[in-house]
């Protein structure tokens, strides 16, 4: 396991930079699931995505990988403010607010499933909706 | 998951009283060609009231092929062999990303097949109450995300009921098992790394097997 913790980051490094946060506007009070495979460099990474939208909170996505491990915890307040919740055993941080916030921010705004620019392809469908308020918990920034 | 996947090639025959449970184990997959089984995933993590569901089938065939398929709410078919291992999402075979890690689960899977559950000492620490038997990984690295597997077996060590794994922050995947069913004989294509048979075919073929 560590062979491939190391070898994924390394895949990842140098492809790391922040763009500056902007407001996410989220239309919708829902809980998705998602599923997707992300693709770097060739090599395809099947995960799944359990999405919280929150009309006036914002987004909180939990990616797992096909094998159940946090990949990735993530809040977007409508601020634009990101925060990863917690560190992931395989992605570093810097890549996550790269391009999991980044992916998040349009998917949330415009519905987009596919992403895709120089460093990485992800495409993801949704395949499990449920509507309807979200706890506050979810978006609550640990202090 | 991964964990999970070797400890589920462990189901077993009833047994004398006085045989200890990991020899009932060793015994009964011995003598066992393959299996079929229903599972119900549960997720559970501390952020979420409700534990994130899914659903499937679990197929093994000795001696190393197994098929490990999510039906609920998505599908994903995973396959694997002592050789090598394939991932279909949604119909398409992925080009999967550091396969030697499912590798590593098929070969350990191997090992207990052929009831050579010695094998896994390398890897846990194995420990048997009176309904369960308890693996913790040695590796730190490994602890870090999974502090242990626990089998939880039904009366005599006769079969496994259920499969928890836990995690050092508390949270946990719950796999309850179901409609189980031994010696099926599989049919041509079920653990085709290249083109597997839809699994309905498959369960038509156990559904009406004797």
């Amino acid at each position: 396991m560590r062979l491939e913790v190391f070898a994924l980051t390394a895949l990842l490094i140098g492809c790391a930079t922040v763009p500056p946060p902007t407001p996410v506007r989220v239309s919708t009070d829902a809980f998705l699931t998602q599923r997707g495979v992300l693709t770097i460099r060739g090599r395809q990474f099947p995960l799944t995505g359990y999405l919280a939208l929150s009309e006036h909170d914002g987004i909180r996505l939990i990616m797992t990988h096909t094998l159940g491990q946090v990949l990735a915890d993530v809040l977007i307040k409508p601020d634009g403010a990101m925060h990863v919740m917690r560190p992931s055993p395989v992605l570093r941080r810097e890549w996550i607010e790269r391009f999991v916030a980044a992916d998040l921010r349009r998917f949330a705004e415009s519905g987009t499933l596919t992403f895709r620019d120089r460093h990485h392809t992800l495409e993801l469908r949704t395949v499990e909706t449920k509507p309807g308020p979200q706890p506050a918990s979810l978006f609550e920034v640990p202090r | 998951m991964k964990r999970l996947l070797l400890i589920l090639a462990l189901p077993v025959c009833g047994w004398a009283d006085d045989v200890a449970p990991l020899e009932k184990v060793k015994a009964g997959m011995a003598a066992l060609k393959s299996v079929y089984l229903e599972f119900t995933q549960e997720r559970h993590l501390s952020l979420f009231a409700e534990p994130l569901k899914s659903e499937g089938v679990m197929l093994i065939e000795k001696p190393d092929r197994i098929r490990w398929e999510t039906t609920a709410p998505y599908q994903t078919i995973l396959l694997g062999d002592h050789k090598s291992v394939a991932q279909f999402e949604d119909g398409k075979k992925l080009k999967l990303g550091f396969p030697q890690m499912l590798q590593r689960v098929m070969e350990q899977m191997t090992w207990m097949h052929q009831g050579n559950l010695d094998a896994l000492t390398a890897d846990y620490t194995v420990t048997v109450t009176n309904t369960s038997i308890v693996l913790i990984p040695k590796d730190a690295n490994i602890r870090g995300m999974l502090a242990a597997i626990e089998m939880h077996m039904a009366p005599e060590f006769v079969a496994v009921r259920e499969i928890v794994m836990r995690e050092p922050a508390g949270d946990s995947t719950r796999i309850i098992l179901a409609n189980e069913r031994r010696d099926v004989t599989y049919p041509v294509g079920t653990f085709d790394q290249s083109k597997p048979l839809p699994l309905a075919d498959v369960k038509r073929a156990v559904n009406h097997a004797p």
